[in-house]
Formats: structure tokens, sequence, C-alpha cells
């Protein structure tokens, strides 16, 4: 009979092809550490009925009149459908910040922004919410609770945390962030910086494009054969270091917002960064002082990287230890993926098949890069970006294809032309 | 070749628990069969009806796979003439429960539904959609927008749950005009959807409690008392009690005899009946709108919202009309209808949480 229950209720959980939704309200919570900041995106046709409904005995204000002249209305009524307190029941403060309309796929809603905040003293990690608005109205509706910043509990705006449903019967939800440390801020976004290393294909394209001719020395304008192996790992670890100082610098800058670059163009230098390695692979246009143009271009895609931070909406305490965790998080995977790949890099640069492999490896990183230029130039959509996407998908393979290519070319080599 | 049902947007239930495979051609035309046997006349046209309407809009609107390639058979337990087993039929704008177990019947949940409302097929199976959008008459042929009125010869109209609708809105009629019993039924809330749809609390609808054990639980989410539920059937003369009774025939019929007729008595005898309350809750433009082809209407969307209940001591049917979801762009509308029973929803048996074989 136990086995009845279990395969009846997957069998409703699985119920498929339901009938449409209607549109449901979004509450999205930023646990700060001052309190939380709330965001209320809400069906403007819904809550018309709701208004209708409520008894005031007004006539509903249309979309636009709801952001101006009506509004008071709007904003007593919301005030009077959303409360917010502590596990203790003490009452928070709830004070209206804004609101605006945004329509998606046809759908317009309103966007309420509200600050909540405990009496002083008062926990801010522990949100006790009670929530009717347009549910008390028009009770088949629902609001969808997601937690969307809670920096110690390791949310972050990128990947909201749906935390519950209110209904007609739940109007009340417990939101407890407080199992969160400082330590699971950092972790997650130590992981997010590495994350962004091994997915952002363009800057990890950058880097492996200049360490391409690294273990070569240039005469008259080619490259004319490998160095020691001691110099390549020199020349290596001077360029990645240099990238390194490079970015960290502007992704402090860029993120503290002291320095504001659009990120149309720095999207753009770095399709450029990665063209101008690519033709320095090919024929030498800097021997020597690769490090440069690491640390040069490191800086550009260092504001890239502070995109990502900065509208991750930290505080500032947040802000300092999430630049350190992100930064140590793209300095490990970039270390990662250059140890992975240059021991083989260095083998396979003392033998033949190296200058083919260089171009063919040059050709292709110019080729991606002019992909991406015009793209992010032109708005022109070419197959370069998901082409590439989809090989970095294999990036163990890509691997394992270079660890055989090295180790084959040596054992092909004859011995008097080795090392 | 295996496939996930998809949600088909709903209850956000993408994901299944039970394995499931596409059917081949003979495997279709054997579970039609089965599905014929299981059903009355009126409840197999009724699915074929809507599986054509899932299709019409899944040609207008593809972002879902809501058409009748997307409906689902299941079976729970073993097929069974003295135990438990249970028949679920499932798609976008359809889900038939039928519960098997001895003599005892149950035919609940059961939600059907449409969009468009109505649709008329071509003889050469050109369908069109025809409503108006600002004063002006839209046709989607095939699934495509114009304006120009599509020439062939009408080979049918098809309105899916038009035996529903057509008994809604007879009861509505006499109620809204009857000052004294509608101001008594209407509700003070309002409504999009149907309010208790079998899905998870996420979307707003309520099921947790199903199936409840009686022994320990009772039936809380359905209103209790004698307020707020809308009025006494034996508040009602007699025109609008047959409209009421008819009305609940309307969902019932669509079971077998040997099932409905058992159901369908039970719902109206005079003790059920004695505390059985009608309910609505009026449209956006005011009143409760079940009129036939209401994409025809001046302003078509101004009808979403209409809602209609019978609140039995075991019935429970709702019926609601919607804001178009394909057609949302001509504002347009379609429509939701429930009906459970609050005591032998999933079969009589399984909601005392006893052995199947002790019932």
């Amino acid at each position: 009979m136990r086995f009845f229950w279990i395969c009846l209720a997957a069998l409703l959980g699985a119920t498929p092809a339901l009938s449409h939704q209607m549109p449901k309200s979004t509450v999205l919570l930023d646990f700060r550490s001052t309190g939380v900041d709330a965001e209320l995106q809400i069906p403007v046709d819904r809550l018309q009925v709701a208004l209708r409904q409520d008894g005031s005995g007004l006539d509903a204000p249309d979309g636009p009149a709801m952001l101006q002249a009506g509004h008071t209305r709007v904003v007593n009524y919301l005030l009077a459908h959303v409360h917010a307190s502590g596990r203790d029941g003490a009452a928070w403060s709830t004070q209206f910040l804004g609101m605006d309309e945004r329509s998606i796929e046809n759908v317009s809603d309103l966007v309420v922004r509200l600050a909540m905040r405990p009496p002083p003293g008062g926990a801010a990690n522990v949100l006790d919410l009670r929530y009717d608005a347009v549910i008390r109205e028009l009770v088949t509706h629902a609001a969808l609770v997601s937690v969307r910043t809670d920096w110690k509990g390791g949310v972050r705006p990128d990947s909201p945390e749906l935390v519950g449903a209110i209904g007609v019967h739940t109007t009340h939800l417990l939101v407890d962030r407080s199992g969160g440390s400082m330590w699971r801020g950092f972790r997650s976004i130590f992981l997010l910086g590495m994350n962004h290393i091994a997915e952002g294909t363009d800057h990890l394209l950058f880097l492996l494009t200049l360490l391409l001719p690294a273990p070569l020395i240039a005469a008259g304008g080619r490259w004319i054969g490998p160095g020691r192996p001691v110099r390549s790992v020199v020349q290596v670890i001077r360029i990645v270091t240099a990238f390194t100082v490079g970015h960290s610098l502007t992704l402090l800058l860029g993120a503290l917002e002291l320095v504001r670059v659009p990120e149309a163009p720095i999207e753009a230098l770095i399709a450029v960064s990665i063209l101008v390695s690519a033709i320095h692979a090919l024929r030498p246009l800097f021997p020597g002082r690769e490090f440069l143009i690491a640390a040069g271009f490191g800086l550009i895609h260092g504001l890239s990287f502070a995109t990502v931070i900065s509208e991750l909406g930290l505080d500032r305490w947040g802000m300092a230890v999430g630049i350190l965790g992100f930064n140590l998080g793209i300095e490990t995977m970039q270390l990662v993926v250059v140890l992975a790949t240059m021991p083989w890099l260095v083998l396979l640069a003392t033998t033949r098949a190296y200058p083919a492999f260089r171009i063919t490896g040059a050709s292709f990183a110019a080729v991606a890069a002019l992909g991406w230029l015009t793209e992010r130039t032109t708005d022109w959509v070419n197959p370069v970006g998901p082409v590439i996407d989809a090989l970095a998908a294999h990036a163990t393979w890509l691997a394992a294809t270079l660890v055989v290519l090295s180790l084959g070319a040596k054992a092909l080599q004859p011995r008097d032309r080795a090392g | 070749m295996p496939t996930p049902p998809t949600g088909g947007g709903g209850g956000g239930s993408a994901g299944t628990s039970l394995p499931s495979f596409v059917m081949t051609d003979a495997q279709r035309a054997a579970a039609l069969v089965l599905i014929q046997t299981a059903l009355s006349p009126d409840g197999y046209l009724t699915m074929a009806k809507i599986r054509a309407a899932d299709d019409v809009i899944e040609s207008t609107d593809a972002s879902q796979p809501w058409g009748s390639a997307n409906y689902h058979v299941a079976m729970l337990g073993t097929p069974s003439t003295s135990a438990a087993w249970m028949l679920q039929i499932s798609g976008h704008h359809l889900t038939y429960n039928i519960t098997y177990n001895g003599a005892k019947v149950s035919a609940t949940p059961m939600f059907i539904g449409t969009e468009p409302p109505n649709f008329t097929v071509l003889s050469d199976g050109t369908t069109v959609v025809t409503g108006v959008v600002n004063s002006s008459t839209e046709y989607f042929v095939n699934g495509v927008l114009t304006t120009t009125a599509p020439t062939g010869t009408v080979a049918a109209n098809v309105a899916p749950i038009e035996a529903q609708r057509s008994a809604v809105y007879n009861v509505l009629k006499l109620v809204q005009a009857d000052t004294h019993v509608a101001a008594t039924a209407k509700l003070t809330s309002s409504f999009d959807d149907v309010t208790m749809g079998i899905s998870s609390t996420s979307s707003g609808n309520n099921d947790t409690n199903y199936p409840f054990n009686s022994a320990t639980e009772t039936a809380e989410l359905y209103p209790t008392g004698t307020t707020g539920r809308g009025v006494l059937f034996t508040s009602l003369n007699r025109r609008e009690q047959l409209a009421v009774i008819e009305a609940i025939a309307a969902w019932v019929g669509t079971q077998k005899l040997d099932i409905s007729a058992e159901l369908f008595s039970d719902y109206v005898s005079p003790q059920a009946l004695a505390q059985t309350y009608v309910a609505y809750s009026p449209g956006q433009a005011g009143t409760a709108d079940f009129a036939p082809y209401p994409n025809l209407a001046e302003s078509p969307g101004t009808a979403q919202g209409s809602y209609f209940r019978i609140d039995g001591p075991r019935l429970w049917v709702e019926a609601v009309v919607q804001q178009a979801v394909a057609y949302r762009n001509e504002n347009w509308v379609h429509y939701h209808t429930l009906w459970r029973d609050k005591t032998a929803d999933y079969g009589a048996c399984f909601s005392t949480g006893a052995d199947a074989s002790s019932c």
C-alpha cells in the first residue's frame, strides 16, 4: 500500500501538460547586513483586479497612472499587504523606495522596491514575511518568493534561490538565513571566479594564444626554434604573472567603481587582444616582451571581470571579500589550465610538429577573434561563439589530445634532434 | 525512444518520476479504444475536441508542447475487477482520473478546459479561429494571423466544452437576473483560475491535502460553514434548480454510465442538495459572463475573471473564464473547469489510507 502512495505522489507530481498558469507575482529578497531589500514584481492587470475589489470604491489606476498620480493608492495598498518582522515577532519598518513598469513577453509587471529594516539591535538574517498583496482579493493568485542576494548564504543574483510560495492559504513565510557564514560567501564567489574563467573562453583563448610562442626564440622576424626548457618556464611564469597583475588591478578599480568603462568596447577590445596574440604567434611582433602585452591587455580583461562583481550588489565588506574571492577563483582556474597545458606545450615545442601546431592554433584563435570582434561591434551574429563554446565543453578531450600529440611527436622525433 | 513529459506551462512540473514512452500507431489506436471504453460517448468526444483545440493553439504558439501528441495514458496499480487501480488520461487541457475499486467508483479529480473556446474546421482540414480585436475581426488560419476571412466549406464548428459552458451560462443567466439570489450567490473574492487545481502550491493551487486521510484529517481547504459559499440550492427557484442539476450532469455525464449514474444520484440526492451551494464571481465587465463565442464579443477580454462554482457535501465543480494564453495579444479568453469529489478523489477507498483489500 505504501508503494501505492509513493507512486501516486510521483504521478501527481508528474501530471504532464497541465493547463497554462495565469501570471503570478514574484518577490525577490536581498539580504543585507542592515536588513532586507525586497523587489515585488506584480502583473499590472492582476493588481488592477485586486484594487477594484479592495473596497475603497475607486477605479483602479491603469498601468502608467499607477506610476504617477494614482500611485499613493498603490503604495498604500501594498504597504497594507506586506509586513515584515523578525523571528521574535518584533515588527520591522517597511519603506517604499520606488517603482517602475517592466514588460516581459507582453506581460506588464509593476516592479516595486521596498526596504525592510529590523528595529535597532534586531537580527537582519531572519525575515518573517506576511504577504497577501493581490492574493487577498484575487484568491487564485500566488507569489513566488526567492532570495536573490544573501552574501553569507552564498546566494547571488545570478542564481536566486526559491524559498517558498505564497497563496491564499499560506500568506506567511519564514525566511531563515541565519545559517550563513563569511566562509560560505567566500567559497561561493571563489567558485564563481573559477567558473567565469572555465566558461569565459575568450579570456582563456587570449592567454593560451599568448603562451603559444612562449617556448620559442625569435630571430629575423620569424620563430626559429625552441629555447631551453628553463627559459620557456620562466617565460610562461612572466606572462601569466603579468596578466594576473593587469587584470587584478582593473578588477579592483572597476568593482569599486573607481573606473567606469562601458561594457561593449571592453568586450570588443578583448577580441582585439586575442587577434594581436594570434598574429604574434604566427609572426613575432614583440618577442620577449609578451609580458607587457599580457599586462596591458590584462587591464582590459580585468574591467570585464569587474562587471561580474559590480552586478552582484554587494555591500562594502562583502565587496572586499568578494573581490578577493573572485580574483583567487580566477587565478586558481587560470593556474589549473596553465599547469595542465604548458608542460605538454613546452615538450611539443621541441619537436618538428610544433610549427604546424602553432600555426593551426594561432589561425584558429585569429578566426575566433575576428568572429567575436564582428559580433561585438556590428551585432552580426555568426557561428564562431557557439562553435567555440561547443569545443570548450570538451576541454578535457582537447587537453588529452594535446598530451597524446606531444608524446607522439616526441616519440617519432629522431634522437639527435631532441632537446 | 523515451521522452520526458513536459509540463505545458502547468504547475512547473516539467519533470517526471515515472518512465514514459512514445506509443507506436498500433499502441495509440489500442489506447484510444481503451479510453473510449472507459468513458461515456460524451466524455470521449469531449476529449477528442479538447485535443483538437490543443493542436490549434500549438499551431498558433509553438512555445509549449501543448498539442495532442503530448497526451499521456497512465495506469496505476494492476487492472483488476476487485482491487484498486487507476487510469489516468492527461494532456494540456484535460485530465481524467478514473479509479476502479471493485464496486466503488471514482472519476475525480477531473480537469477540462479549452483554448480557444471554439473554432471552425474547413473541409480541407484547415482550422480557423475567429475573434474580434478592437472592433475588427481577426482569423487564425492554421495558426497564421490574417484579417481576410478564409474561403472554403465549413465541415465542423467545434466548441470542446460546450456542454459545460452552456450549462453554466444557463444557471448564471437565471441567478444573476434574480436580484436577491444573485446577491447571496455572489462571492467577494476574485478568481483567475480554478482554486482546487491538482497542482503544487507554487502554482497558487492547493492540493496539499489530497488525498487526505479522513480518519485524521479534514478537507480544510474547501470552504466550510454557511457563509461565503454562495446561495443554497434549496433557496433557488425550480427553474434555477433544474439548471444547476443540468450543470452537474454536464461534468458527471462525461463518465461511463455505471460510474456517472452512481455519482450523479448521490450528488443530487435531497440530502446532498440541501447542503449544496451555488456561487459566482463577476468578470471584469461586472457580470459573470459565460456567453457563447466569447471571442466574437466587442471586448472579449472583459469576460475574464467570470467564475462559477457548485459546492456540495461531496461535489465540487468550478468553471472560470481566463485571459487567453496563445491568443494573449488579441485579448481573447479561454476556459478552465474542475470537478472534484471531497470524499472520493483518486478512489474513495484510498482516501481512508486503508489497505485496498479492506474496502
